[in-house]
């Protein structure tokens, strides 16, 4: 059966490998490229030429067009691979021969299942070793940032299968492989943004830090003048910042019933609004700022997920795809168990 | 009825297609060893019979047991045992038929590869082709070998031969007779090629407008009719003992089927036994008064459609 899994999805998952390598070359072409463009720039320092410059424009990470591939790389794989299983046997009635055969349905599935998921599941895997090295060529910053930690670790193994399993059950239920592919996209992508923008962020311990240097010291740049109301500490640029404000004296985030604007509103309505003037009334609304901070009794509060959360968080977020696959899973055996004319 | 000599019973087995009949109250028993012809116009539920027995449509309503279990709660039990070709003979387009055969050992614990590569050899299908580049024949041979090679207790044939030129089909049946009369398999077999199931066939079952208009062994049923050929008669002239069950009348001929027990004479004209096809296609031209008037044009249309299928009379209403 095994073989059989195989041959009737070949030509598909050999593409598709292919596919893969083709990319993983120009990967590995454009990041040798870029990291020399980066060691340029930092080897010239202040004498460097408008040319070499204007060359980190495109050798960067957050406005690399690989980025975007890559986000939606694993997606576009599992769907692609996962649409056809059920779908493209119900479209040519050969599901009528091979649920007829002595093999019980759920044998036959789960091996087809077995082979594509692992071919798509290698295929977006063999990436990640590559993409640990090209992030880094392009400058990507910390991982731990969302758009970084979403192409880099095993997460990505993780969106595979789940968008693999939500191809298979689409196609299942749809029984045409096009349009199961049509409906995945969206709701693949809502289940990634959703645990991106949503639940990633509580998939470790929140870190907090509170307090610093006083609250609203001013920063005074020779083209603008602005207030500061927290410092922001020089290890904290390595974090993924989740929220900030003013929040109780003892608490570590808002009070029950409130959100982090409670904090700000209240200290703007006692401060009054950010003044236009000279340096002299800057001071005073600082000095007003801090006075308000106290009598409100509030303190600076600043929830991060550091780096080292990094791998726990990547951990956590691969067994939710994954898990969700598996249910996916039950459902298109289930589903094709099911299946009577 | 005992299960180890009936293959296929079937009690009250409904299928409803929204507001539709698939098939309705059907009621047979199929004993083992025989070669059954399923006939019938398209869209008289052939097709919505075999594949309930195969499992892969689900009753609306009443039961079948195949090989005495459910192919609905017991698969495992029935698809082992049984060869089902379905109306379309799907294959796998792009699979080199040698590929073909691998799959039908991988799906199977009965597999009988030396036959299987026997036949294909006979019929000069090369192993090497691809499903998609062989003939619609070769297709339906390669379809029919599948099946064949599971060494079926229970053939399920849907139209293996419809589409098929005339030496493809007797081809066909030459291979699927030579292999079933050796092994005493059961066929149940659907098809409108009538002259060709005369040869093969020893038991009928007529299906019309998703009912079963007649079900038997077909040498009884041979006795039990008879076809009178001679001048056109009236129609309330029915020789004493016989029941018309319809008539063919042109202006100077009539050809009637009657149904007796017993002998029956009629003076001035033949009274022969009939073949299959002409017990067929007179049942299948009784008009239920009224009833299924909706399905009467497309069951003629069906019939008319293959020359092979008949002699068709013209007739005068």
């Amino acid at each position: 059966m095994t073989w059989l899994a195989w041959r009737g999805q070949r030509a598909q998952l050999v593409a598709i490998v292919a596919a893969v390598a083709v990319f993983a070359g120009w990967l590995a072409l454009s990041g040798t490229a870029d990291q020399s463009a980066w060691l340029a720039v930092s080897h010239c320092g202040q004498h460097c030429s408008p040319l070499a410059l204007n060359r980190l424009s495109s050798a960067d990470y957050w406005t690399s067009p690989n980025r975007l591939v890559l986000t939606f790389l694993p997606g576009v794989i599992g769907l692609v691979l996962g649409a056809p299983i059920v779908a493209r046997e119900i479209e040519a009635g050969t599901n009528r021969f091979a649920w007829t055969q002595t093999i019980g349905r759920t044998h036959w599935l789960v091996t087809k299942l077995l082979v594509a998921g692992i071919v798509a599941a290698g295929a977006v895997g063999a990436l990640d070793p590559l993409l640990a090295w090209w992030t880094g060529a392009v400058r990507n910053g910390p991982r731990i940032l969302p758009m970084v930690f979403s192409v880099t670790g095993f997460v990505d193994v993780g969106y595979a299968l789940f968008a693999f399993m939500l191809g298979a059950l689409l196609g299942s239920v749809i029984r045409r492989t096009g349009w199961a592919i049509v409906a995945g996209v969206p709701l693949f992508v809502a289940a990634r943004a959703w645990v991106q923008f949503s639940l990633r962020a509580h998939l470790a311990p929140v870190a907090t830090f509170a307090g610093g240097l006083p609250a609203g010291s001013m920063i005074v740049t020779p083209s603008s003048v602005s207030i500061a109301y927290a410092p922001e500490p020089s290890a904290l640029m390595n974090d993924w910042q989740l929220n900030q404000g003013y929040v109780p004296v003892g608490l570590h985030g808002p009070a029950a019933g409130q959100t982090w604007s409670t904090g700000w509103n209240a200290l703007n309505r006692c401060t009054g609004p950010f003044p236009n003037g000279n340096l002299q009334v800057l001071e005073q609304y600082q000095r007003r700022t801090q006075h308000c901070i106290a009598s409100l009794k509030l303190h600076y509060v600043q929830q991060y997920q550091p780096p080292s959360h990094y791998w726990r968080i990547q951990t956590a977020e691969t067994a939710l795809f994954v898990g969700a696959a598996l249910v996916l899973l039950g459902l298109t055996v289930f589903v094709v168990r099911r299946w009577r004319t | 009825m005992n299960d180890t000599a009936t293959v296929i019973a079937t009690s009250g087995l409904s299928k409803r297609y929204g507001r539709t009949w698939g098939l309705q109250d059907c009621t047979f028993n199929l004993p083992r060893g025989r070669i059954a012809a399923l006939v019938g116009p398209n869209g008289s539920g052939k097709s919505t019979l075999l594949r309930m027995a195969a499992g892969i449509t689900r009753p609306s309503a009443g039961e079948i047991r195949v090989l005495g279990s459910s192919p609905l709660e017991q698969p495992r039990d029935v698809l082992a045992r049984i060869g089902y070709l379905d109306q379309e003979r799907p294959l796998y387009k792009t699979f080199r038929v040698s590929e073909m055969l691998r799959v039908g050992k991988e799906l199977n614990r009965r597999w009988d590869d030396a036959k299987a590569h026997e036949y294909l050899e006979d019929l000069g299908i090369p192993l090497a082709s691809r499903i998609g580049k062989l003939s619609v024949g070769q297709q339906a041979q390669v379809s029919l070998t599948l099946c064949l090679a599971k060494r079926p207790e229970l053939l399920l044939l849907d139209e293996p031969v419809a589409a098929l030129d005339p030496l493809a089909r007797s081809q066909l049946m030459q291979v699927l007779l030579g292999s079933v009369t050796d092994e005493g398999t059961t066929v149940l077999l659907s098809s409108h090629a009538l002259a060709d199931l005369d040869v093969v066939c020893d038991y009928l079952i007529i299906l019309s407008s998703s009912r079963v208009l007649l079900a038997g062994d077909l040498e009884s049923l041979r006795a039990e009719h008879r076809l009178l050929v001679g001048p056109r008669r009236d129609r309330s002239n029915v020789p004493a003992g016989a029941e018309l069950v319809s008539a063919t009348d042109t202006e100077r001929q009539s050809t009637w089927l009657l149904r007796a027990i017993g002998s029956i004479t009629a003076p001035g004209s033949d009274m022969v036994e009939p073949t299959l096809e002409e017990i067929v296609l007179a049942y299948l031209r009784q008009q239920p008064a009224g009833s299924h008037s909706r399905l009467a044009g497309s069951r003629d249309l069906s019939l008319a459609d293959d020359p092979l299928d008949s002699g068709e009379q013209v007739r005068a209403r």
